[in-house]
């Protein structure tokens, strides 16, 4: 009778153990394989879907840069609007070159970032892809549902 | 009779033949040298000391040897001392008044120009023109030529050696147990994936040895081995793509999607570009690489290797450059690493480093109301100096790497 009664209990441990990591697998990216977008900026705060696709590629980690003042932020949203990944993107690159002693020495070149990839994550439970300005305006939102 | 003095005749031939080609192909070469004042004026009294910085010039071919001689009056110099610089191991023949033979080795491959060695004179008396009483002249070398050596006949069951090239001497270290196809480790294990990238290479075994070359200038500078540690180094042996690498006086630019998607296919998180499209440093019009602030991207002209730690100094932690921009700002100082005009930064750096004798806040940094934290340091563009992060630098990498 004791016994039975351990076997139940351990059976109901076991079956939460199974619906627990269920759920979090759910949440978890896959390692390799990523959804590649490609956003034409047009200009600041004016962006284009160019392509959407599913590569054989690495997914990019999450970058942030305390000292970009000018960005976009890429999120991939559940359904329940759950941040699973978020991303900067430069608005700009500030580029600046290396110039030996003697040779005309040039100030910083800026550049747009006119063509935006990202390398985003490929979650179960991915929704869309929001892409907000600095202050989480929104910009751009793309449906991943169907990839 | 006559048959078997034929067969020897022949056999003969066939070893002085064999024996010919087997022998090392050797070549006398020389290369280009010059010298820099580095003690201020141009009129130098009786008495005076002088340094002088003393470089090799090598253009479209790494060199690991140099040999030059000074020739100087003895009469209106006294020569004190030769010394060393970091890449090159000298030996000195000073035993001739007047004279001085530098013969340099280096374990690097180095190409471009590049300080051999320093020279320290005292003035015996008046010299208004140095370049009248010290003249250089190159020695000749001998290095093996380029001739291919025959290649061995194989039988079926041997394999073709592998080539071996010349790669800088490396300290052990972990690599990456992860393997991904085309792109292999170089070194490090850690959660930081730089990925080195040719463009304009025909042959993988010299670019390899770029790559590692370019990972090797950032470990011989002062970053500590604890930060070194979270790097993996590997690269891409892809060399079919053409990243469209532009470098003119006034632009530069290439192409980021490209080189994000091979940053991508390699598991990386940041990339460095080693380009032979601008052989020599006229041609590049002075330019030894260029990067994105901040932005994860960096590119290292082949002949200037060394300003690796420089251009990541720049794509990684997103220092900002401490030479002279010759134009003032049009904005806040936003880099830990650069005062703005209040100096307000300089006193910061002053309590946080009160030992450190280096440290003091010097004008210009990039732009000319701005303040540098040390007279030298890697991101300045003195090559002597590219080993030094000065502490606000090194503060920036640390911020940098705490997020992996």
């Amino acid at each position: 009778m004791r016994s039975n009664k351990l076997v139940g209990i351990i059976l109901i441990i076991g079956l939460i153990a199974v619906t627990v990591f269920l759920f979090w697998q759910r949440q978890q990216p896959k390692k390799f394989g990523a959804v590649k977008v490609l956003i034409k900026q047009l200009s600041e705060n004016d962006l284009q879907l160019q392509k959407i696709t599913v590569e054989s590629t690495y997914p990019a980690r999450s970058f942030s840069n305390d000292q970009l003042t000018k960005y976009y932020q890429a999120k991939v949203l559940d359904k329940n609007d759950k941040v699973l990944y978020l991303t900067q993107v430069p608005k700009q690159y500030l580029i600046s070159r290396f110039t030996y002693p003697g040779y005309e020495v040039n100030d910083l070149i800026t550049k747009p970032n006119s063509e935006i990839s990202l390398y985003l994550p490929i979650y179960p439970n991915s929704e869309k892809l929001v892409v907000t300005d600095e202050n989480e305006n929104t910009i751009m939102s793309v449906s991943l549902e169907n990839l | 009779m006559k048959k078997p003095i034929i067969s020897f005749l022949i056999i003969c031939s066939l070893i002085f033949t064999g024996l010919a080609l087997t022998k090392d192909s050797q070549a006398t070469v020389s290369y280009n040298y010059r010298y820099q004042i580095l003690t201020q004026g141009s009129r130098y009294e009786a008495g005076r000391e002088l340094e002088i910085k003393l470089y090799i010039n090598v253009q479209n071919e790494q060199v690991q040897q140099g040999s030059v001689t000074v020739n100087y009056d003895p009469n209106s110099l006294k020569l004190n001392e030769v010394k060393k610089w970091d890449i090159f191991d000298i030996t000195s023949d000073t035993s001739q008044a007047g004279k001085i033979t530098i013969d340099g080795t280096t374990t690097l491959q180095y190409s471009g120009e590049a300080p051999i060695a320093y020279l320290y004179f005292t003035t015996l008396k008046t010299v208004t023109d140095l370049n009248q009483i010290l003249t250089l002249n190159a020695n000749p070398i001998i290095r093996p030529t380029d001739i291919p050596t025959p290649t061995p006949i194989l039988t079926a069951t041997e394999t073709p050696p592998e080539p071996t090239p010349t790669i800088p001497q490396i300290t052990p270290v972990p690599t990456s147990t992860i393997s991904i196809p085309g792109c292999p480790n170089i070194e490090g294990n850690g959660p930081l994936t730089l990925v080195i990238i040719p463009d304009q290479y025909s042959n993988l075994t010299e670019f390899e040895t770029d790559a590692k070359l370019a990972v090797e200038s950032l470990k011989k500078t002062n970053l500590p081995v604890t930060a070194m540690s979270k790097f993996t180094f590997r690269y891409s042996s892809d060399l079919t793509k053409d990243y469209q690498i532009v470098v003119t006086p006034q632009n530069v630019d290439l192409n980021m999607t490209l080189a994000r998607l091979t940053q991508q296919n390699c598991q990386g998180d940041a990339f460095l570009i080693i380009t032979q499209k601008y052989p020599d440093r006229a041609s590049s019009y002075g330019t030894g690489g260029f990067s994105t602030i901040g932005g994860l991207m960096a590119v290292v002209l082949k002949h200037s290797l060394f300003v690796t730690p420089h251009e990541l100094g720049h794509a990684l932690p997103g220092l900002f450059d401490e030479y002279d921009f010759q134009t003032e700002s049009q904005e806040p100082a936003n880099y830990y690493n650069c005062a703005g005009q209040d100096q307000g930064r300089c006193q910061e750096w002053r309590e946080k480093y009160p030992n450190d004798p280096q440290i003091g806040c010097f004008p210009i940094c990039g732009y000319r109301d701005w303040f540098r934290s040390t007279e030298h340091s890697t991101m300045n563009n003195d090559p002597e100096y590219i080993d030094y992060y000065n502490p606000p630098s090194l503060e920036m990498w640390q911020a940098f790497f705490n997020k992996y």
